[in-house]
Formats: C-alpha cells, sequence, structure tokens
C-alpha cells in the first residue's frame, strides 16, 4: 500500500509550508529516517525524513509551492504500485465535526494548480468546454470540485496572467511553426510583429537570443547568480513584511554599566557566570511586565496584552539568524535564563532548534555589542511590536556629581511600533530599563 | 378545484372514454365483478353493462384476446392485475401486441391500452411488487407510460385509449390511493404522449423521475431548496418514446444531472436517459451522472429488508452535495 508524505505541521502556528526542495526524485528508493524534502516555514527550513521504506512514486507539490500543513504532497510505496487519486487523501486537514459531517460531505480542498508536464488533467466536460472556449489551458486552473476535479466555477472564476493568455493563444504560420518545431523553440516566448508570427519573427528571435546569451557569458564572470536558500528567503518575507506593517521609531539611550559590571563580577566570584545577554533578558524582563504596551501584539483594530514574557534572543549563524525565546522569561531565575540561553544558541548554531521555540515570543533582544557597534535601529520582529538593540560597552568619560569621570557606558536601542507604543511610553520603558540596570538591586524590588 | 385519487381519476378517464367510444371495452381479472383489486374499475359494470368482461386466470387470453378485438376494430383496454404477471404473456406482448401493426404493412392498427398496477406495496415479496417498465422500452411498437399524479394518471389515460398504437399503462399501486387536485372536465388539457413536464424550475441539478420515484424527486428538491440549492425537477411521464430535448435542454442549463426511479437500478429506464445525456450533451456536463435505484436482488418479503431496498430523498440529497 503506498503511503502518503504530508506537508508536516512544526508547529503550533504553522498553517502551511513550503517546499524548499526535494532531497530525492521519482524512482529513488527511500529508506525510513532518510530525509527525503526540506520544507521552509515563515521562520526557518526543516528537513523532513521518511516515516517508511519505499520508493518516492510521486511528487504532488513541487519545489516552491506553498500548501496547507497536513496536505498530501507526495507518495511512497513499491515499485511500480498505483498511486490513489491525488483528490481523495486530501482534505485530510481539520477534525470535522460531528455535525458538519452528518449534513454535508464537505467539499474536497482545493488542489493545487501546479501539475506535472503532461499530467492529465481531471476536469468535467463542461469545465473543459468553458476552458476551451475562453482559450485557457486546464493545467493552470486550480481545482475545487468533488474529488479534485477541475469544475465549471473554477474554469469561470480563473483569472489567468496577461501574459499566459497571450501565450496560450499564439498563432503562426505554418512555416514558422515548421521551423520552430525543428529547432525546438517555444513559439510562446516568440513575439509577433504582425499578429501571427511569421518566419521573420522567428529569424529576428534566434537572433536577439543569441546576442543575447552572448552577453549573458560576459556578465557570468562579474557576477554570480544563486538563488535563495530556504532560510534567507524566509528572512527577506519577514523582514519585508515588518517594514510593511510597522511604522517604527528607534530610541537610543546610554546605560551606565558600573553597577552591572560590578554585580556580574559578584555573581562570577560565586561561580554563577553569566553574559550580559543573560542579565538583559532577567532585566528587560522585568521591565516588560510593568509596560505592557511594549509585550503586546496587534491584530486587525485589536491590542493583545501577553500576560507573559517570551523573550526572543536573536541568534546569529553563518548564513542568516533566527529568533529563539525563552518562554516565561520573567518567572526564570537567571540562572536558568543563562542555562537557557546558552542551550537555545547552541541547538540554533546546529539547527536543531524545535520548531515551537521559534513562535510565540512577545520581545525581541538583538546584540551587536561584540562587533563595536554604537547605534543602530533593528526592525521588529513581527507580530511583536518592539525589539531592543545592545550595543557595545565602552568606556566613557562622563561628568558625575560635577566632577569628570570615566565610566562603562552601553547605548540601548530601542524599535517601537507606533501603532501601538507612543514615544513617551517607550521614552519611559527605556528609562525604566535604565533604572533597573544602573541598581540592579531592584530586580529584586 | 376539487381533489380526487390517482385510482378515482383513472376510473374517470375510463368512463368518459367509454361514453366517447362505444367501441371502448374493459377486459381483465376480478374487474366486473370486484371492480378491480385496488377499486380502480369501481361502478363502471354497473354504467356500461357489458363492456366490462371477467376473464379467465389467463394473461395469456387477455393480451391476445385483445389484440384480437383490436385488430376486430375494438378499442380495448386490458389490466394485468400485477405488472408482474406480465411475464406470463410475454409472448403477445413483444410479438402480437408491439409488431402486428408493422407486420401487416400499417394496414392494420392496435389500439390497445394494457393497463399494469405495479410498484412495492409493502409486503409483496419478489413477485407482486415489482417495477418492470424497463423493459418494455426495449420493444420497438409499445409506447410505455407511467404518470406520477391523479390528474397526469387521468389525462395519460385517456391520451393512451385514443392513442392508435398499444401503450402500456403503468400505474403505481402506491399513488392509487393519493389524493390532489384535478381539474373538471371542460379545463382538462389533453395529454401528448411523448411529452415531459419540466415541474419545478431550478438552476443547479436537474432531478429526473416518473411515477412514484417522483416523490422522492420532490422531497430531494424541497431538501435541497432549504439549503439554497436549486434543483429542476422533470416529470418523464412517456418512458417511450421519451422527451430528449427536454431533458437534454435541462442539462444544457443546469449541468448536473440526478436521475431515480424505483425499479432495479441496473438496465433501468434512467440508463438510457443516462446514456443519452453522455452522447449527446458530454460537454454541458460539469460533474457525474447520479443514478438511484433499487439493488440488483429480487425483492425481500421481510419489512426490515424491504426498507433497506428502497431510495430516499436523503440519498439523493446526499449525492448531489457531492457533486456540487
Amino acid at each position: 500500500m503506498a503511503t502518503e508524505i504530508f506537508m508536516p505541521k512544526l508547529g503550533l502556528t504553522m498553517t502551511e509550508g513550503t517546499i524548499d526542495s526535494w532531497k530525492k526524485n521519482v524512482g529513488d528508493t527511500v529508506q525510513k529516517g532518510e530525509i527525503i524534502l526540506s520544507v521552509e516555514t515563515d521562520k526557518l527550513t526543516n528537513d523532513v525524513e521518511a516515516d517508511t521504506d519505499g520508493v518516492l512514486l510521486k511528487i504532488l507539490v513541487p519545489e516552491g509551492e506553498t500548501v496547507p500543513c497536513k496536505t498530501v504532497i507526495g507518495w511512497i510505496g513499491a515499485a511500480g504500485e498505483a498511486v490513489p487519486d491525488a483528490g481523495a487523501p486530501a482534505p485530510a486537514a481539520a477534525p470535522e465535526t460531528p455535525a458538519a459531517a452528518a449534513s454535508a460531505p464537505a467539499p474536497a480542498a482545493a488542489a493545487p494548480a501546479a501539475r506535472a508536464e503532461g499530467e492529465y488533467v481531471l476536469a468535467t466536460p463542461y469545465a473543459k468546454k468553458l476552458a476551451k472556449e475562453k482559450g485557457f489551458d486546464l493545467a493552470r486552473i486550480p481545482a475545487t470540485g468533488y474529488k479534485g476535479v477541475v469544475v465549471a466555477r473554477d474554469v469561470e472564476g480563473f483569472v489567468p496572467s496577461a501574459a499566459s493568455t497571450a501565450a496560450e493563444a499564439v498563432k503562426a504560420s505554418p512555416l514558422a511553426a515548421k521551423v520552430a518545431a525543428d529547432l525546438g523553440i517555444d513559439l510562446k516566448e516568440v513575439k509577433a510583429a504582425h499578429g501571427r508570427i511569421l518566419a521573420e519573427d522567428l529569424l529576428r528571435y534566434i537572433s536577439e537570443t543569441r546576442e543575447k546569451a552572448e552577453a549573458g557569458a560576459d556578465a557570468a564572470e562579474r557576477e554570480e547568480v544563486k538563488p535563495m536558500s530556504g532560510m534567507r528567503k524566509a528572512i527577506a518575507k519577514n523582514m519585508l513584511n515588518s517594514h510593511m506593517t510597522s511604522p517604527t521609531v528607534t530610541f537610543n539611550l546610554g546605560i551606565d554599566m558600573t553597577e552591572m559590571k560590578r554585580y556580574r563580577e559578584q555573581l562570577k566570584a560565586k561561580e554563577i557566570k553569566v553574559s550580559y545577554t543573560d542579565l538583559l533578558v532577567k532585566f528587560v524582563a522585568k521591565a516588560l511586565t510593568e509596560f505592557p504596551l511594549l509585550n503586546c501584539s496587534v491584530e486587525d483594530n485589536k491590542i493583545i496584552y501577553k500576560h507573559y514574557v517570551n523573550m526572543g534572543v536573536a541568534v546569529a549563524l553563518d548564513n542568516g539568524l533566527v529568533v529563539p525565546n525563552i518562554t516565561d522569561a520573567d518567572k526564570k531565575s537567571l540562572t536558568e535564563i543563562s542555562a537557557e540561553v546558552k542551550e537555545l544558541a547552541k541547538l540554533a548554531r546546529e539547527g536543531k532548534l524545535p520548531p515551537e521555540k521559534l513562535s510565540g515570543g512577545t520581545f525581541t533582544i538583538t546584540n551587536l555589542g561584540m562587533y563595536g557597534i554604537e547605534s543602530f535601529s533593528p526592525i521588529i520582529n513581527q507580530p511583536e511590536v518592539a525589539i531592543l538593540g545592545v550595543n557595545t560597552m565602552e568606556d566613557k568619560v562622563v561628568v558625575r556629581n560635577g566632577e569628570i569621570c570615566i565610566r562603562p557606558i552601553m547605548n540601548l536601542s530601542l524599535t517601537a511600533d507606533h501603532r501601538v507604543v507612543d514615544g513617551s511610553v517607550a521614552a519611559q520603558f527605556l528609562q525604566r530599563v535604565k533604572s533597573l540596570m544602573e541598581n540592579p538591586a531592584l530586580i529584586l524590588a | 378545484m376539487r381533489k380526487i385519487t390517482f385510482s378515482e381519476a383513472t376510473r374517470e378517464a375510463m368512463a368518459e372514454e367509454m361514453e366517447k367510444y362505444p367501441e371502448v371495452f374493459v377486459m381483465g381479472e376480478d374487474l366486473a365483478r370486484q371492480g378491480g383489486i385496488f377499486g380502480q374499475f369501481k361502478g363502471l359494470p354497473a354504467e356500461f353493462p357489458g363492456r366490462v368482461i371477467d376473464t379467465p386466470i389467463s394473461e395469456t387470453f387477455i393480451v391476445g384476446g385483445g389484440v384480437g378485438a383490436a385488430l376486430g376494430g375494438a378499442r380495448p383496454v386490458v389490466d394485468m392485475h400485477f405488472a408482474d404477471f406480465i411475464g406470463v404473456c410475454m409472448d403477445e406482448v413483444l410479438n402480437q401486441m408491439a409488431k402486428v401493426r408493422y407486420m401487416f404493412g400499417g394496414q392494420a392498427k392496435i389500439p390497445l391500452v394494457l393497463r399494469a398496477p405495479d410498484g412495492l406495496a409493502g409486503g409483496g415479496a419478489a413477485q407482486h411488487s415489482q417495477s418492470v417498465e424497463s423493459f418494455f422500452i426495449h420493444i420497438p411498437g409499445i409506447k410505455v407510460v407511467a404518470p406520477s399524479n391523479p390528474y397526469d394518471a387521468k389525462m395519460v389515460l385517456k391520451a393512451a385509449i385514443e392513442c392508435d398504437d398499444p401503450v402500456l399503462y403503468f400505474e403505481n399501486k402506491v399513488l392509487y390511493k393519493e389524493a390532489a387536485e384535478v381539474p373538471e372536465k371542460e379545463d382538462e388539457v389533453p395529454y401528448e404522449i411523448g411529452k415531459a413536464r419540466v415541474e419545478r424550475e431550478g438552476k443547479d441539478v436537474t432531478i429526473i423521475s416518473y411515477s412514484i420515484g417522483m416523490k422522492n424527486a420532490r422531497a430531494a428538491a424541497d431538501a435541497l431548496a432549504k439549503d439554497g440549492v436549486s434543483a429542476e425537477v422533470i416529470d418523464l411521464i412517456t418512458l417511450s418514446p421519451w422527451d430528449k430535448e427536454t431533458v437534454l435542454n435541462s442539462v444544457r442549463k443546469t449541468h448536473r444531472l440526478c436521475l431515480v426511479s424505483e425499479c432495479v437500478k441496473q438496465g433501468g429506464a434512467m440508463a438510457e436517459v443516462a446514456a443519452t445525456v453522455a452522447e449527446e450533451a458530454l460537454e454541458y456536463l460539469d460533474a457525474p451522472i447520479l443514478r438511484y435505484g433499487a439493488p440488483f436482488t429480487p425483492i425481500p418479503f421481510a419489512p426490515t429488508l424491504e426498507k433497506l431496498y428502497r431510495v430516499y430523498p436523503e440519498d439523493l440529497v446526499k449525492g448531489i452535495k457531492g457533486i456540487l
């Protein structure tokens, strides 16, 4: 019996996933536990292992396609075994309520429009007739009918891209068609000067493509084109989304770290080794419990206040970054936080972060201090509303009580979403963080 | 408007036709003495003395004698008691009644009506409950009708009696007792054999049936309407020659087709409709054709099993929702 490969649900908040790449081809033998594909979520890219031994019989969802979790994306079975109807097992998604099940069979989930080249398109006769009349290519039309069949409404509701409509209605002279067929040229690529494609259009196309190919050879030496990795795509998507979503303001404030340094030394003397990041997690978490607006998220016109602090800590990797979070950071001791930060960073670098650690954060700390950065404007990790950038700690000349002295100063850069966090609130929050960090004893207060 | 039962409606049709044509007479078992096993001939023997004739228990004679009388210039109406019994006189039906006019090069006509009560009436079992209409749509030379309500029962029977070709008139035993509005004689609209009726207009699916199957069709359409699905309901009325154009036009409009009958599904009259739609309007179908009928088994005697044998409106509703 062939076994389905499902789009895995890699965390509570994951609703859909994108096929980053198939590591196996149709016909390849796979073993249980062997990595067969990688799936990209909005957080990161995960490898997916085969559940069973067999042969990869069919790939239903090609690379780059996004489908809901639990969608059947392929089949594993014995060599040569037939795969059940593509549409049949698809609606395994949500558990049906008994009431819904009793009333009427739920319409089958829409099958992805992407079909393998030359694959027979299941469509009703009427849908085919309509598609023919409208000049649509059935293979491009997503199916919503019974058993994943393309039905009339799918054709009626289909909006082809301008390019594809034009391409589908290629008209060419018999000579041009023959030459194109002989040379293996797709007529859809050829532009006609007058209505239909003539032999001269074809000749022009051939010379143009040759020029382009020659020009391309030069450029290739000076530039290199590489497809984005799954993680890079996820970062690109999330950063752009954040930039489009939140109107941000960045606030900078210098913290006198004298007391904090002393506090850390005291702990060290008692064999408790904590980093400044650990300390920041602890102190900022406390401040956040006092400023709920910095620890919320926005959905539609609603503000969702979180009565917990899940502190995200950005971890730089060789090829990108991830932001695992420390759940309930406000309730954890400094040593617990320290151990967890270390563990998460280690898992992140090994690519083994459990997906649930990557979602549900309420605030993020990102530290560039080790590179000597003095100020920057971090981008908010959606759906959070603020992020704290940590800069380098440096001895600076300052004036205290009318005297010039040297103090270790560290700048904090807070970026906040002005939809909910007004300037005064952000400033007061930052001021509170400063006050806590300059007077570490307050952490107990 | 007055309400009369299906049974009364057929009796009225008989009386009016006997009044109009002296050559109309009735022949069958238990008609003159009993008024018909379902009372459908009640009163006629007194009203038309000598023209309601009881026969011996011989279906072969009933049909054979009817064909002979028709050849001799009469307009006989012969009764089968139970449609199941046509098996006895199959040669008379298949080779005489249906073929004589053709074999005589049209020199003789057979204006004969063969009435045949059919259907599941509860506990009739395998030999007294069958719906056998589908056998006869395969026989060129006979017209086959099966009305679904009192008014049609009357008008279709009158049309059958007036027809110069043999007509097999199937009347459902359960429908006999059902009453409905039937216009007075002067307001009647004659029925033309071969015409179907669009009983209800709709746009999402066409449900087609005839005779008692129309109860399923109507009930399913009602249930679907509550869920916002608009079903077109067609009563075929005549099964041979059937009204292809009305059916095809409807399918071209709704793009979905659901067929239902009480008879065994395999090889049933609805298979012919399905095949014709597939032949002539395939490109208009936006879903597979649904077809409901009895399972391929003799009709069980046990009430529990007879229940399982039947088709219900819910079956249609579920099926139709599955293809929307």
